[in-house]
């Protein structure tokens, strides 16, 4: 009696490989790569792991979770491949959950990799209407661009926040062995650099990259007995698809109706999950597609009221030395976006600063939660947060 | 023959409509034509026809041309000029996504009034014109 029946999910592996171009490597390396590295970093073998996610949006490959991971052993678990866009791996991690939760499984192995092309995304992939790819209303950086106009005629938001997230970005990301763009750049080169939707910029918006990251979760004991390393709960792993409207690409068409936000909708879900509030977050990595989208996230998981994201930036809150860093990787605007590895590798980089692993990019505050939020076409957007078990 | 880009959003003959869905569970109208209603997935829903004039709620400079197929003319770096694209918010609530012709990229702002017009996008594979819904000012 009194003994707890829930079982404690915990992030007990992370890998990842560096983001970027790399054209020696196919997708079954890039995977490998990730993948075995996270179950070293777990200490446990492929032959410990009882069933494997994959994440991809553009490999156009059926069973790609099979072509990776046939090599490591065919020990005859369930495979299976999933989409949701930039949250894929948000999708899964919230199913992943449930499973070693409710003690049906021991160790779980999630994986996310691309290959993409450079320069904006496919429209093909993500738009249904194939007019709209006619018409070429199918560039992503429009969506975000119109978001960011609106945000400055209603709060006064300025391009000068915009240009601070770039900068703080690739300052962070200058840190990051693994980020695809490692210079640091200025506020002159950002403001010169050109325009690619109004008021965003070439250096305010993230690129499409290949990479692969993965995540081993298991059950708090399984884990425990494999290593020493500290523990990470999952202690919350939520995917919504947006309520109407979705102000992102593909949508046609948005209007008034008093819903929540999808960050909004999905951070509140993973704060009651975590039973935690947004003032816990000692750091977060967001979905910095461009910038505006990090000033997007800032509000809508709370970290400030809604139109006073711009402000965050511009005084310095959410630096690597502030009291709410975010990005501390240097987000996608340095590491890119491998589309269905990016929300694993924003996790990489939460459970190396949980860890203290974080090296040259380690925050100086004690971190002990952290949270991970990605967002997509059609909607989709995810929140994970990892709180370390002292 | 002339015939619209979807007929879900734009009815063309004589005339042309713009095509709606107003919900009477939650009140709310949304472009084009559906059986339930996007926000709230009520089935009590009525086809209408969306005023012909709206306001820019937001907009952007598309600065690069977009990938192909792109129909409504070259997509060639050195042949694009920068051109306007806007959520126009129209009378009865839905704030769609339109291409905002004869507008300088200088001269959009939040608040221009628009008026939505239909043209010849492009032609199909069975030589049918097939028109497409874009806006320009008013008074432009």
């Amino acid at each position: 009696m009194g003994e707890k029946m829930e079982k404690n999910a915990v992030v007990a592996g992370v890998g990842i490989t560096p983001f970027g171009q790399f054209p020696d490597k196919s997708f079954v390396d890039l995977g490998k790569d990730a993948v075995k590295m996270a179950l070293n970093d777990a200490n446990i073998s492929f032959k410990d792991v009882q069933a494997v996610f994959a994440v991809n949006s553009f490999l156009f490959k059926s069973t790609v979770g099979v072509m990776v991971t046939e090599s490591l052993g065919r020990t005859g678990i369930p495979v299976m491949d999933a989409d949701a866009a930039c949250a894929g791996a948000a999708s899964v991690l919230r199913i992943v959950k449930d499973l070693i939760e409710s003690g049906k499984l021991k160790s779980v192995l999630v994986f996310g990799v691309e290959k993409m092309p450079k320069g904006f995304m496919p429209p093909n992939v993500l738009y249904n209407h194939e007019w709209q790819v006619y018409m070429g209303l199918d560039q992503n950086p429009m969506y975000w661009a119109m978001n960011a106009r609106r945000h400055m005629y209603e709060f006064g938001t300025t391009v000068e926040a915009f240009t601070k997230i770039a900068i703080k970005n690739r300052a962070n990301g200058s840190l990051n062995p693994n980020a695809k763009f490692r210079k640091p750049v200025t506020a002159e080169e950002v403001m010169g650099s050109p325009l690619v939707c109004d008021p965003m910029r070439l250096f305010m918006i993230c690129a499409p990259v290949e990479g692969a990251a993965a995540v081993v979760v298991s059950e708090e004991n399984v884990a425990t007995k494999f290593s020493d390393k500290p523990r990470l709960r999952l202690a919350a792993a939520v995917h919504v698809v947006s309520k109407y409207p979705n102000t992102i690409g593909p949508s046609i068409c948005i209007g008034r109706s008093g819903n929540p936000s999808r960050h909004e909708l999905a951070s509140e879900r993973a704060y009651k999950q975590a039973g935690l509030s947004a003032s816990d977050i000692d750091l977060a990595e967001v979905q910095d597609v461009d910038a505006f989208c990090e000033i997007e996230a800032y509000e809508g998981l709370g970290f400030c009221k809604k139109g006073e994201g711009g402000s965050l930036a511009t005084e310095g809150v959410t630096e690597r030395t502030g009291k709410k860093p975010v990005s501390t990787d240097g987000g996608l605007l340095s590491k890119g976006e491998p589309v269905g590895a990016s929300h694993l590798g924003q996790l990489f980089e939460v459970a190396k600063q949980l860890r203290a692993e974080a090296a040259g990019r380690q925050i100086s505050r004690k971190a002990k939660v952290g949270l991970a939020h990605v967002s997509g076409v059609g909607g989709h957007c995810g929140v994970t947060i990892l709180e370390r078990i002292d | 023959m002339k015939i619209s880009f979807d007929n879900a959003y734009l009815a063309v003959g004589d005339n042309w409509t713009i095509l709606g869905t107003r919900c009477e569970s939650c009140g709310l109208t949304i472009f084009g034509k559906n059986q339930s209603c996007e926000n709230c997935g009520g089935t009590d829903v009525r086809e209408v026809a969306l005023g012909k004039s709206g306001t820019v709620w937001s907009y952007t400079v598309q600065r690069y041309p977009p990938a192909e197929p792109y129909k409504l003319g070259s997509a060639k770096r050195e042949d694009w000029a920068p051109r306007v694209v806007a959520w126009v918010e129209l009378p009865e609530g839905p704030r769609i996504l339109s291409i905002v012709e004869n507008c300088k990229p200088e001269d959009a702002k939040i608040g221009m009034e628009l008026e939505m017009f239909v043209e010849k996008g492009w032609e199909n594979e069975n030589g049918d014109e097939v028109m497409v819904l874009k806006s320009r000012p008013r008074n432009g």
